[in-house]
């Protein structure tokens, strides 16, 4: 018998991954396992690192900004806005009221799509591959309306220092009212699909057991934090833009299992898209035109240090400028990346589960690997 | 831990500067200077005042200066206060006390500074490369870093 219980086991590594297909990219874990059970696990990290913070040294502000919707490049659009409201920050410049608000409504477009990516490759990890198209569909029409806006689907690099790219137009009206009609059908047809999935119960319900002790102590932020029992969400508790405006109501559950963070993005599914509602007739009472502040054509922040942090589709990002003073280049840039702080609980959470719940386990923190490795 | 036992910035403020090598920073309400020898005790004060959320570590290169800047951005998972702590270490004596003992959260991001800037983090349990692969020679965002040249001399001819 070994120490396990188990009457016959074997002691082994597995190498789970970098090329696995429920690795949500290049992510890697070496664990050791007895028989059937997890005793230690190690995430090795840097397959898709390309050096994005040295990048950003050697351009300047401008050239630099499109390169960070490649982090997490499933909510590009997020990505863009703390490092705008870093250099704003230190540039001291005033955001027009329009261009704000077209912020925000972009950044919950891009959530949606993102947590419709996270929910759907989340039941195709768990067996169920048909589970994933009917969230891509909603993910789509998400897309549409930030391609009618920008032109571009998932890089859009739509966020401009000072302001953004480009007004509100009728085709992405036209292509969000096709969101808004769809959306809520799929939300109902989804709980019915899986919530009472039996397979899916079981391999998820105690699955990942996170307490909110440890969930704070990790650094965890977003969804897998609330799932845990931390009622946290920066829009709420800390706004920025003009995200103190409106009411935004924050879901949470207690279980902190693999369960509980599917249900969490679930509920939180149908607040953003409230709350898209809300900004979108709060912009419809702006007057058209007035998109960008008052930036100078070569911009050179002050000397300093500034951050920013803002709340993203994977957790709360963040952002630091330090610039010289001089130069039209950043001295240096950095990013807190969420899913990077979020999987370093991974060593601690897998031991004593079996192979198959490392899988569940995985695909629950709903992870980008640009946004790991930077 | 409820809001209200979260300390406010004023609060923090008067129980910071008794902190024997901890000054505020002139002009901000949140920002601190603090001595190698300080960086423990400020950190745990911070977790006891209810700064449970360690947001990030990082570092800048000040070349010029010849010091290294780590910026360690200490909040709560109540209101969105942060709290900077600046620790100034010379280039050429890159260490700094680890906060794994007091914030779990601290491990891999000491890692990655470590990795990218070869500052070491004295009792930290696990201090390897994270991002770059073992092996990899260099800081890469060190100031004076060279860039390694490309092996990669093009594609062979096949005649």
């Amino acid at each position: 018998m070994s120490e396990n219980g188990n009457a016959y086991s074997e002691r082994y590594t597995l190498n789970l991954g970098p090329q696995h297909p429920s690795t949500h990219g290049v992510l890697r874990i070496v664990a050791d396992f007895d028989g059937e059970t997890c005793i230690s696990a190690d995430p090795v990290i840097g397959y898709l690192h390309r050096g994005m913070e040295k990048l950003l040294e050697s351009r300047t502000y401008p050239q630099g900004l499109p390169y960070t919707d490649r982090l997490d490049y499933l909510a590009g659009v997020n990505n863009n806005l703390p490092l705008a409201l870093a250099v704003e920050k230190l540039l001291g410049v005033e955001i027009p009221e329009r261009a704000s608000l077209l912020r925000m409504l972009t950044c919950e477009i891009m959530r949606l799509a993102s947590y419709m990516v996270g929910i759907g490759i989340y039941i195709m990890d768990l067996g169920a591959v048909s589970g994933v198209f009917y969230p891509f569909q909603q993910r789509e029409y998400a897309l549409e309306v930030m391609s009618a806006l920008c032109g571009a689907r998932m890089t859009q690099g739509y966020i401009r220092f000072g302001g953004v790219q480009a007004d509100w137009n009728d085709e992405a009206e036209a292509a969000l009212d096709v969101l808004y009609k769809e959306l809520p059908p799929f939300i109902e047809m989804y709980h019915k699909l899986i919530d009472e999935n039996e397979i899916f119960l079981r391999r998820t319900k105690g699955v990942g057991v996170i307490t909110a002790e440890r969930a704070k102590s990790y650094a965890l932020t977003g969804p897998n934090l609330r799932a845990s029992g931390v009622d946290y969400d920066l829009r709420r508790d800390a706004p920025y833009c003009l995200y103190d405006r409106f009411t935004i109501k924050v879901p949470v559950q207690q279980a902190g299992d693999c369960h509980a963070r599917y249900a969490q993005r679930m509920l939180e599914v149908e607040e953003i898209l409230k709350l898209i509602k809300a900004i979108h007739a709060a912009l419809k009472e702006t007057e058209p035109g007035k998109i960008m502040g008052a930036v100078p054509k070569m911009l050179r922040p002050p000397a300093g240090e500034a951050y920013a942090q803002t709340e993203n589709p994977k957790g709360i990002m963040g952002c630091l400028v330090a610039s010289d003073g001089k130069g039209v280049n950043p001295l240096r840039v950095h990013f807190r990346r969420p899913s990077f702080d979020n999987i370093a609980i991974f060593s601690e959470l897998m031991p004593g589960h079996k192979v198959a719940d490392l899988i569940a386990i995985i695909a629950s923190f709903d992870i980008v690997l640009g946004e790991i490795d930077g | 831990m409820t809001n209200n036992e979260v300390k406010t910035k004023a609060q923090v403020a008067a129980a910071m500067t008794k902190i024997a090598g901890v000054a505020a920073i002139e002009g901000t309400d949140c920002e601190y200077t603090v001595e190698a020898s300080a960086l423990i005790q400020a950190a745990e004060y911070l977790l006891g005042a209810g700064y449970e959320f360690l947001a990030d570590i990082t570092a800048v290169d000040y070349l010029a200066a010849g010091h290294f800047r780590l910026l360690y951005q200490i909040a709560n998972y109540h209101n969105g206060d942060i709290i900077t702590l600046k620790l100034d270490i010379p280039r050429e004596a890159a260490e700094a006390d680890s906060l794994c003992g007091v914030y779990a959260a601290a491990n891999w991001l000491e890692r990655e500074v470590y990795d990218m800037f070869g500052i070491k983090f004295a009792g930290h349990p696990d201090l390897r490369r994270i991002l770059m692969w073992d092996g990899y020679e260099g800081w890469p965002l060190r100031k004076d870093f060279v860039q390694q040249p490309n092996k990669y001399q093009g594609r062979r001819r096949l005649d």
